[in-house]
């Protein structure tokens, strides 16, 4: 079924719709909602929120998007003022620097580029990686990257120069193999 | 909130962010965030559960919810609490309090090691806490009937008696003693069960296997046995109970 076909039946408010458009596009907002959130029940309950506002405001999507961005944006939006209350909830947020560093996945040492990368991103400090995340993967700003975390802007922007700097360092041993491959 | 860093921050002159990663840098982290992502599991059939009972509960369970809500907050407010201290009352013989409550829990030295009594007091006669316990208790039935493999969720007995309990369970989730996390969530999830099972009415076999599922997935009968358990202790601590 295409979108068009997809968006017609759920402006019907056909329930079948509903679902199909549900496992379609959950897996991807789950984990959006996940890197900004950080905690799996948050992602959770935005997550339940984002599709319920979606079908409620089915009527008013213009087709003038995609669907999927569509609701990415929505999800977006009820995530960042999830987090905004949240952080009014949760006055003892833990300051980014003393975030606790998640364990590595997989195993240190593994010559495989790819492999050395995610076990450097997980290594990341936990702030430090949803910053990352948040700006460099996901495209906010640090403006909002504050609001939505609770850190000033300049928190934000030293988190990611260290998750950078981190990341380089990771990767330094393969860059000139790298470049010499680009450039030939 | 200022956090260390911001303080740091304020003192000296703000750090940039650096030159942004090079090209093939980046197109990999964006790859090996998605890689880490993969990892992660979506419970999509419970997240499913919750937006489903928003888009079909609500037609199901408004004739139940339509008189609570058409009263205003405070009546609202005044209609639970008549509710919990009706179900205090039903059980006076746990609440009404004995002369020296707390010496006979004192004079038990085993019990009371780790203990405070004047906290078991408040908890055992605070009407929600009671009027909630007096629930589960109930609840703990029609769950393991729900739950036995066999169990017909359609039962219009079954189903009548999920009904009154929704209301009731609505009734605890708006009470302010009982906004505490853990409290929240299992209210909830009972919430969501018991309006599965008033949908299993429905003919759809994933409706009807709903309750059971999100069950599962929710460890609800335990957690729900769990709560009953240590109340009991506690009224058994405090009023000495039936030994």
């Amino acid at each position: 079924m295409t979108d068009a076909e997809l968006l017609d039946r759920l402006r019907a408010g056909d329930h079948a719709a509903e679902r199909l458009f549900y496992e379609r596009h959950v897996d991807r907002i789950y984990r959006l909602i996940h890197r900004m959130s950080g905690q799996a029940d948050l992602a959770q309950e935005w997550t339940q929120d984002t599709f319920i506002r979606a079908f409620a405001r089915i009527a008013q999507f213009r087709g003038d998007a995609a669907l999927g961005s569509w609701l990415h944006a929505i999800a977006v939006s009820v995530t960042l003022n999830g987090l905004r209350q949240h952080k009014r909830r949760e006055a003892r947020l833990a300051p980014l620097d003393e975030a606790t560093t998640i364990a590595s996945r997989t195993p240190e040492g593994d010559g495989d580029l790819k492999t050395r990368l995610k076990v450097a991103i997980g290594n990341l400090p936990e702030g430090t990686r949803r910053v990352f995340v948040l700006h460099d993967v996901e495209g906010f700003t640090h403006e909002e990257i504050s609001d939505a975390l609770g850190v000033a802007v300049g928190t934000s922007k030293s988190q990611l120069f260290r998750a950078r700097e981190k990341l380089r360092a990771a990767l330094a041993a393969f860059a000139p193999a790298l470049r010499s491959q680009e450039s030939a | 909130m200022t956090t260390r860093s911001d303080a740091e921050d304020n003192m000296t002159p703000l750090p940039e962010d650096g030159a942004p990663l090079e090209p093939w840098m980046l197109e990999l982290a964006n790859e090996a965030v998605d890689d880490l992502d993969a990892e992660l599991e979506v419970p999509r059939a419970m997240m499913w559960a919750r937006i489903d009972r928003e888009r079909r509960g609500a037609a199901v369970a408004a004739p139940l919810s339509a008189p609570v809500s058409r009263l205003t907050p405070r009546l609202r407010q005044i209609t639970a609490i008549a509710a919990v201290l009706v179900g205090g009352v039903a059980i006076g013989r746990y609440v009404v309090p004995s002369d020296t409550p707390v010496l006979v829990a004192s004079g038990d030295s085993a019990k009371t090691a780790s203990h405070d009594p004047t906290n078991d007091v408040a908890y055992a006669s605070d009407p929600a806490h009671v009027a909630m316990q007096e629930h589960l208790v109930r609840t703990v039935a029609l769950l393991a009937a729900v739950q036995t493999p066999n169990a017909r969720n359609t039962q219009p007995e079954l189903v009548q008696w999920a009904g009154d309990l929704l209301t009731t369970t609505r009734l605890l989730i708006d009470q302010p003693q009982l906004r505490d996390e853990r409290t929240r969530r299992l209210l909830q999830d009972l919430e969501l069960v018991l309006v599965q099972i008033l949908q299993a009415r429905s003919s759809a076999p994933e409706t009807q296997r709903a309750p059971q599922e999100t069950m599962r997935e929710t460890n609800l009968l335990t957690r729900v046995r769990a709560v009953v358990t240590a109340s009991n202790a506690h009224e058994a601590l405090t009023y000495g109970g039936n030994e």
